[in-house]
């Protein structure tokens, strides 16, 4: 039913606690964003008139619906359920290529098989089925993209995950201020990850995500472009990038810097980010934001680095240390860190040099095969 | 096997249990809760319970071997009662946790422990990987 009526305003109404169980029919709606995009408001509409089928947003992903509310979530470059359920394990993995021929079977029953399936089980589909939507709905909430929906069938998730427009409000609502109390530059989530050169403490306590980031960060994949890599959620790898920003381990742009980096640099320019974050900029503090605005050290060589938490501030002399020893953070290895940081650090040390920028190893590499190939 | 709110049932079957909360510790988001209601919002405990845990885990003092390990549960005692945060092992990235809470009078400790770690059992899944 695509008649596209436009959305009365949503009425604010005290949100039930918990609405993984179907929601009743009635108008239900959050007021929790000031500005709410166009799907979110075709996201209520079609939850009043209790629709069934796909919510396509643009070219980044869609939502399917089962009576007004979301059962499944898929979007570009956010961690998916297959991922996430194949990453948990091979047992995993193996019932899970089962679960998908019988969703594709005319007379099959996913669930079921699902639930029978002993790598599986319908707790462990529910949680990553939800986990999933989540992810996805950050992204495709967020887009400006205009919603397009066309009735159909439900997605076969339908009876294990039901999540309804207004949860998934709150639900973007709360990831954003845990996103920010961690790290309130949101220029960390879409930046390359680049582990800072060094560590200024004496010693360091990683979870198991925030290491994984560590170890497999090489210069041109951000928080998201990791987590596909890995098999994790998008935002979990999201929240561990900003608690890695805030302890200073990954190199963040300073914080007065006018001209962030590029959203996904991936292959281009894969080290011209790095003098980036590293050199001092010599400009004006213009754009600092409010919540750090009082502690930011804004002639500190290197960029100052505030971490909002705990009220610390880290000086990094990006210069100076740049022709000192080389990192010893306990998470990295050393194999991943020598030919990479060796370069980074003479391109940080003669400032002079910045136009030029190393060659990434791994297009060199990536260059050898191609002409080994041909010869 | 169970879903999510069968886990929590049969949680709820503990002699003594109280409320029980399935927690994703990275958003701070109440999977699924069963049980009488707390003072609180849910989603209010599940935030603060989360810090809880993570301040445990980045406590080298709590490791229980000089290399460090994995801590299963976390248990507060109060006068009235015992609370009882598990850890869902790995599959979900360590971040998710069940908050059981058991009337002191009523309940057994030591019997709800070997009952949780049954029922977080069939949320990790027994991969072996």
């Amino acid at each position: 039913m695509p008649e596209p009526t436009p959305a009365p305003a949503p009425a604010p109404e005290r949100a039930p606690a918990l609405e993984r169980v179907p929601a009743p029919a009635t108008a239900h709606a959050t007021a929790l964003e000031g500005v709410e995009t166009a799907v979110v408001a075709e996201l209520l509409r079609l939850e009043r008139v209790g629709a069934t089928g796909v919510l396509r947003v643009g070219d980044a992903g869609a939502f399917h619906l089962e009576g007004g509310a979301v059962v499944h979530a898929a979007a570009r470059g956010v961690t998916g359920l297959d991922r996430l359920v194949v990453a948990a394990g091979p047992g995993a993995a193996r019932d899970w290529g089962r679960v998908l021929l019988a969703a594709a079977r005319p007379d099959g029953d996913p669930v079921a098989e699902a639930d029978r399936a002993p790598g599986l089980g319908r707790a462990r589909l529910e949680l990553f089925a939800l986990f999933a939507a989540l992810d996805a709905a950050d992204a495709l909430l967020d887009s400006t993209a205009v919603p397009d929906f066309a009735a159909g069938p439900a997605h076969w998730l339908a009876p294990v995950c039901r999540i309804t427009p207004a949860m998934l409000l709150r639900e973007r609502a709360r990831r954003r201020a845990r996103l920010d109390a961690a790290w309130p530059d949101a220029r960390v989530d879409t930046a390359p990850l680049v582990p800072a050169r060094r560590v200024h403490r004496q010693r360091v306590i990683l979870t198991g995500l925030q290491t994984e980031l560590l170890l497999n960060a090489d210069d041109h994949s951000t928080p998201a472009d990791l987590a596909l890599t890995l098999g994790r959620s998008t935002f979990a790898c999201r929240l561990a990038a900003r608690f890695l920003a805030a302890t200073a381990l990954i190199q963040t742009p300073p914080l007065n810097d006018p001209h962030p980096t590029p959203p996904t640099a991936r292959g281009v320019a894969p080290t011209a980010s790095c003098p980036q974050a590293v050199v001092p900029t010599a400009v004006a503090p213009a754009v600092v934001p409010a919540a750090v605005a009082g502690a930011v050290l804004a002639g500190v060589p290197g960029g100052a680095q505030v971490a909002a938490g705990g009220g610390t501030v880290a000086g990094r002399g990006g210069v100076r240390d740049a022709a000192r020893v080389p990192v010893r953070a306990a998470a990295r290895s050393a194999a991943l860190a020598t030919g990479r940081v060796a370069a980074r650090r003479s391109v940080a040390a003669d400032d002079a040099e910045r136009s030029w920028t190393p060659p990434d190893p791994d297009v060199l590499l990536r260059l050898r095969a191609a002409l080994e190939e041909l010869a | 096997m169970l879903g999510i709110d069968g886990c929590l049932e049969t949680v709820m079957e503990i002699p003594g249990a109280r409320r029980a909360t399935l927690v994703d510790g990275a958003s701070g988001l109440a999977v699924a809760a069963a049980g009488q209601d707390g003072p609180v919002d849910e989603h209010e405990d599940a935030a603060r319970t989360t810090d809880v845990v993570r301040a445990v885990l980045a406590t080298p003092a709590l490791a229980t071997a000089p290399r460090g390990d994995d801590i299963d549960e976390i248990i507060v005692c109060g006068a009235r009662g015992y609370h009882l945060l598990a850890l869902v092992p790995d599959a979900f990235e360590g971040r998710l946790f069940l908050h059981l809470l058991i009337d002191r009078a009523e309940g057994n400790l030591a019997l709800a422990r070997l009952n949780v770690r049954r029922a977080i059992g069939a949320l990790a899944g027994r991969d072996g990987a």
